[in-house]
């Protein structure tokens, strides 16, 4: 006790031991329950933490959006039709296409060689070029007989099974 | 935060008689819900203050007086009080004192006298202590000290006279 317990009289030192001398009341709650009541807060706290994180996110995202949204460009897209004068000269596709070259080799490739000149000449290249084969000079068709001619297999089977080698 | 052991130490020393101290504002049910919450406080801390007893007291006497002037709270208190009457003191054989003669004297105190004399008499707390959570100088303290057990000799006397004076 301090120093100013000595300016106490004897009487009031004796009432203040007694006074002293009674226990107050004991608590109707233990440790172990204040404990729960703290991990609660405690977690309730750590709820709330995220819970301000998350408004926090919101807020800005909403902001964030509400800024982008301002004044927007929109594309429209048109069509528009127009009358223009008809093209002076029609001039048709492929008509001043060059010939393609020649490549193969002479004797080499002959269904190749052949088809590159129809493709470049035209059907009459065939005729009187002396690359179709003597016994083809009149095509016939499958199962088709010719005239005088019963026997004889038709120049393109006999072409297509020599591996176009004529 | 506060050790557990530290912790069950202080529980163990003060609950009781911080109830009494709250309850020098609320009834007791309200001074136990009050001291729950300042030892839920304390142990939600990280760090433990440095002086645990007089952070103790100082919170209960914040809590009690902010839950006293609620004026809500405050007309619960008294529906209460008219319901319940709960003793401030567990009577012992070897008691100086009848404690309900103790505490209707208490009652009858003034609430600064009152304060003081808790601290003083069953928390053991130094005047120096005492002017730690009230914010009053120490010889302030000591003249409401000297005041409210002068007071409590008095009351005691008068209503029981034929007993032996103290």
């Amino acid at each position: 006790m301090s120093h100013e317990e000595e300016n106490l009289s004897p009487g009031e030192r004796e009432l203040e031991s007694a006074l002293g001398r009674l226990v107050p009341s004991a608590a109707r709650f233990t440790l172990q329950h204040l404990e729960a009541r703290t991990m609660v807060r405690i977690e309730r706290r750590r709820t709330r933490i995220w819970q301000s994180v998350a408004a926090i996110l919101a807020i800005a995202a909403g902001a964030a959006f509400l800024l982008r949204s301002g004044p927007r460009t929109v594309e429209v897209e048109k069509i528009v039709f127009r009358n223009t004068p008809q093209p002076l000269e029609i001039r048709t596709v492929g008509e001043d296409r060059p010939a393609r070259p020649f490549v193969l080799a002479e004797g080499e490739f002959g269904y190749l060689r052949m088809r590159d000149n129809v493709l470049s000449r035209g059907v009459e290249s065939m005729r009187g070029s002396g690359e179709m084969p003597a016994a083809t000079q009149t095509p016939t068709v499958v199962g088709e007989r010719a005239s005088g001619a019963e026997n004889r297999t038709p120049w393109y089977v006999d072409y297509l099974f020599s591996g176009g080698r004529s | 935060m506060i050790a557990s052991v530290q912790l069950a130490f202080v529980f163990d020393a003060h609950a009781a008689t911080l109830i009494l101290f709250a309850r020098q504002w609320l009834d007791r049910a309200a001074a136990e819900d009050v001291v729950q919450d300042v030892f839920v406080s304390l142990m939600s801390q990280r760090r433990s203050p440095d002086n645990p007893r007089a952070w103790l007291y100082k919170a209960v006497r914040n809590a009690a007086i902010s839950h006293a002037r609620s004026a809500s709270r405050r007309s619960k208190r008294e529906m209460r009080l008219a319901e319940q009457r709960t003793e401030f003191f567990e009577s012992g054989a070897d008691d100086l004192i009848d404690a309900s003669a103790a505490q209707e004297a208490m009652e009858s105190l003034p609430q600064e006298q009152r304060e003081v004399i808790v601290m003083r008499l069953w928390a053991q707390m130094t005047l120096a202590e005492i002017a730690e959570v009230t914010g009053e100088a120490v010889s302030t303290l000591f003249s409401r000290y000297r005041s409210g057990l002068l007071e409590i000799k008095r009351i005691m006397e008068s209503s029981c006279p034929t007993k032996k004076k103290i």
